[in-house]
């Protein structure tokens, strides 16, 4: 009897936690079609699964853009297939304090991480509901279920997708959506990149009660996880691997 | 998980028994904890090793410190080490506090948060040696929203959550990961002889139900599998959490 096949979409998996969750989950026999706004790093992973033998597919995407995201999912549903799996990793960093920030720079930092997250689950959502059958995990942060003193409005935008989640999880688990968070703590990916050249990561680290960062895979593997079969009766969580800090 | 040496408290029935199993399943040499129940514990062990899986059965009361020291003694001697602690043994009863006698309440404290304490307490310097372990402790739904005639079951499940965040913090440097998993509703064996047809059962069958988004109860095997993928290498960058295995129950 043929297995009923599965098609992921992970947003920002040209690099960092999004591209080790593509990994994982092609590795499972997942199709992995890779959004991302740096078409060249989609590309990238996507010939790297495809020498392996797994099915991977790239597209340029800009999930602040909900034309552009309606179009790609509609696009992958021709090329690979109806989405089955959503896994949001695209995000930008977002330093600045409050009494500083400007109005771009704060609404830079929602529309990524925020709109971003959203417009991607409504495209989803609009292949998932019809067959009762879908996947999501989105990426939160540390930041966006304690707050973050450094990042306000990207904790903000992380605490959203937070509520944004648990409110489809309420309201769709019975339509066979399952949807839940990850919430990491550092995560060493270029995405640190800023807080490294600010001084400011060494520090951060010393108070991990496990004295290190995470790795892209030990998040990936979290995400993965909630991915399976084995996560079946969870709904609506938000799990974060953050090295102890408890909070 | 082959290589690894995992001890279950109270894994003669329910989750203990399927954890049990699962861990067998993953290769993993399973020590198998009982208080009382020597033929249900039996029966589990059989399953496992005609399924080609490695079982040493010891029975030891958790809240008593020297039935702890010596199991797990026995499971160095047997198996060279410990890898992996799930503390689930638990003891129950419906009492508002009012009419709660004292004893009663010791006793669930002294199985379900002692137990636990002198578990990991024995076991931290054997993981701690390899530079690797996993403690999971059992917490359960009931705890958030409280459970009426359960405050000594919930005061523990609560304060399980506790140790586990303290111990996770004093551990964090060791390779040794401390978490909890929360259950919902699970149907185990004694959920399901528990739940008689009566009109007020089916009805509170039926909230239930309604309060779950999945609107099923949990398998056992499903709050297996969690610890199992806590217990993994995988989950090595998640300590002091507590996991919800509950259907969407509770959405912190």
């Amino acid at each position: 009897m043929k297995k009923t096949k599965n098609v992921a979409v992970i947003t920002g998996a040209g690099s960092g936690i999004g591209k080790a969750v593509a990994q994982i989950l092609a590795a499972r026999g997942i199709i992995v079609c890779i959004a991302d706004i740096n078409f060249k790093a989609a590309e990238e992973v996507c010939a790297a699964l495809q020498k392996d033998g797994h099915s991977a597919f790239a597209w340029q995407t800009d999930v602040t853009d909900s034309a552009a995201v309606a179009k790609t999912f509609l696009e992958i549903a021709q090329k690979a297939g109806p989405v089955s799996m959503l896994i949001t990793s695209a995000g930008i960093p977002g330093h600045g304090a409050v009494s500083e920030l400007s109005d771009p720079l704060w609404s830079r930092v929602l529309s990524v991480n925020l709109d971003g997250v959203f417009f991607c689950m409504r495209e989803a959502l609009k292949q998932m509901l019809p067959v009762r059958r879908g996947i999501i995990v989105n990426i939160s942060s540390l930041c966006g279920m304690a707050g973050c003193a450094s990042s306000p409005s990207y904790s903000a935008a992380k605490a959203g997708v937070i509520g944004l989640s648990k409110s489809v999880a309420r309201r769709h688990t019975e339509d066979g959506i399952r949807i839940n968070v990850v919430a990491p703590g550092v995560t060493d990916t270029p995405f640190v990149e800023p807080d490294r050249k600010m001084g400011k990561l060494a520090k951060g680290i010393e108070k991990i009660p496990m004295g290190r960062m995470g790795t892209a895979v030990e998040i990936a593997e979290v995400i993965a996880f909630l991915c399976s079969d084995s996560a079946a009766f969870m709904t609506g969580q938000v799990i974060s691997p953050n090295g102890g800090q408890i909070i | 998980m082959r290589n690894q040496v995992v001890l279950v408290t109270g894994g003669s029935r329910g989750l203990g028994a399927e954890t049990c199993l699962a861990f067998a399943e993953a290769g993993a040499a399973v020590v198998l904890n009982y208080a009382a129940n020597e033929n249900a514990a039996g029966k589990v062990a059989k399953q496992i090793k005609r399924r080609g899986g490695k079982v040493l059965l010891v029975r030891a009361d958790v809240s008593s410190e020297t039935a702890v020291q010596s199991m797990i003694q026995k499971t160095a001697q047997h198996f060279g080490g410990l890898d992996i602690l799930v503390n689930n043994a638990a003891v129950n009863s419906d009492y508002r506090v009012e009419d709660m006698n004292v004893e009663e309440w010791d006793r669930v404290i002294r199985v379900n948060l002692r137990g636990p304490f002198l578990c990991a307490k024995h076991a931290i310097p054997i993981m701690r040696k390899r530079g690797y372990g996993r403690i999971i402790n059992l917490s359960s739904h009931g705890v958030r929203r409280g459970s009426v005639a359960h405050a000594h079951y919930a005061a523990a499940k609560l304060g399980i959550i506790g140790f586990t965040r303290c111990l996770a913090k004093e551990l964090g440097k060791d390779g040794i990961t401390v978490n909890a998993v929360a259950p919902g509703r699970i149907m185990t064996d004694m959920l399901a002889s528990n739940l008689k047809n009566t009109d007020q059962e089916n009805a509170r069958r039926k909230e239930w139900l309604k309060e779950t988004p999945l609107g099923r109860f949990g398998l056992p095997r499903e709050v297996a599998d969690a610890i199992l993928f806590l217990a993994s290498e995988k989950a090595a960058y998640i300590t002091g959490q507590v996991i919800p295995v509950d259907g969407g129950l509770l959405m912190r």
